[in-house]
């Protein structure tokens, strides 16, 4: 086999494997539950998957190229995020105000992990989103319902003590009205 | 109204193009004009004898470069899209490039980027070079170079959308591309230059 031959076969195997990796590489993003996006090193979204594109509102023509700070309400924790991802190279739960494109306003988790080249030089990160809004309504709840209960159990409180005071200042009287009793009983038979 | 002689023409062009164009033009048309829209410019290519595969073509797979422009020319004419409609094509068409996340390693910073501009255009094309002239990091100006290719003006509007939204996803900013030289008008080579918008 000529030299010529046997590198055309390679190209051949390489162009393969590599178009093996676009189909994986779209199937996976599509598959993908969750919304992720994916980051530049000055906070451009690059690239988003189609639940994100769902979740924001946004189609992805419109959002890549935006700022991803555009997304949140407190743009400066988004970078104080990107400073801890810098740090820490992966992040979990970290809580956010998400901003959709209709400006409905979402409580987010965020975790992320930080992409390097091959030399180590950070080059964006994955940055993936998690609703919580129902276990927020949740917290929420459960934070009211304990609030409620803690002001009925004072109440309460109170109203035992009312009563403890009452009774106390009751049974006070008559210590002293036996007491007097006893005095007048003394004076009676002297 | 489409020429077929002029088609016929382009297809006699040297050179060759990544079949992702072909990818991007369809994830637009969908956009656009939904399911029917590309099933309607489909039969038109086939009508007309061009091998084109919107759907089932590989990114990587080389094309002859005229058809880059066969497609860009029968997608205007049968949407009756306006020349602002086709530069707006290409403005999108980073977002979904399939190369453009093959290379998303470089889109670091501005000089980063810049330096592998050159082959950034060979990852597309096998015809022209493209090169960057003057640069500079504080202003973001930037001049590029597109050389030894002559297509169609169309294509030089495509390109002129599609350096623009490439340059903004670098520097995270709203910027202008402009075409100033031509080489369709006599220029000796076709000149985009690069700018923040103030």
């Amino acid at each position: 086999m000529s030299l010529s031959s046997k590198n055309s076969k390679k190209k051949i195997k390489t162009e393969e494997e590599v178009q093996g990796l676009e189909s994986y590489i779209r199937d996976f993003w599509q598959f993908l539950p969750l919304p992720v996006c994916y980051i530049n090193p000055v906070n451009i979204i690059l690239d988003v998957d189609e639940v994100f594109s769902y979740f924001s509102g946004y189609q992805p023509a419109e959002i890549i190229g935006e700022d991803l700070g555009k997304l949140f309400v407190n743009p400066k924790k988004v970078e104080e995020i990107k400073k801890e991802i810098l740090e820490k190279e992966i992040i979990s739960n970290r809580e956010l105000v998400f901003l959709t494109k209709d400006k409905k306003e979402i409580p987010v988790s965020i975790s992320a992990i930080q992409r390097k080249d091959e030399k180590g030089n950070f080059i964006g990160y994955f940055l993936s989103l998690a609703d919580i809004s129902e276990s927020k309504k949740f917290q929420e709840k459960l934070e009211k319902e304990i609030e409620k209960k803690t002001a009925d159990l004072k109440e309460k409180i109170g109203e035992l003590e009312r009563i403890n005071k009452i009774m106390t200042g009751r049974e006070l009287k008559m210590i002293e009205l036996k007491e007097k009793i006893k005095q007048l009983e003394k004076q009676l038979k002297s | 109204m489409i020429n077929k002689e002029e088609l016929e023409n382009l297809m006699k062009i040297k050179g060759e193009v990544k079949g992702v164009v072909f990818q991007t033009d369809a994830d637009y048309i969908l956009k656009k004009e939904g399911e029917q829209g590309l099933k309607k410019l489909e039969k038109r290519i086939k009508e007309l004898g061009y091998p084109i595969d919107y759907r089932k073509g590989k990114a990587l797979d080389l094309h002859p470069i005229g058809l880059r422009v066969i497609s860009l020319l029968l997608i205007k004419d049968t949407f009756d899209w306006s020349d602002e409609e086709i530069r707006n094509m290409g403005y999108t068409a980073p977002t979904t490039s399939f190369i453009v996340k093959l290379l998303m390693k470089f889109f670091v910073s501005f000089m980063k980027f810049m330096s592998v501009v050159p082959g950034y255009w060979e990852k597309h094309y096998t015809a022209g070079n493209l090169e960057v002239i003057n640069l500079n990091d504080k202003t973001k100006d930037a001049t590029l170079h597109l050389k030894d290719i002559k297509i169609h003006p169309l294509f030089c509007l495509y390109l002129e959308g599609y350096f623009e939204r490439m340059y903004q996803l670098v520097v995270g900013k709203e910027g202008r591309c402009r075409e100033t030289k031509c080489m369709l008008k006599g220029d000796p080579y076709h000149e985009y230059v690069l700018k923040l918008k103030k």
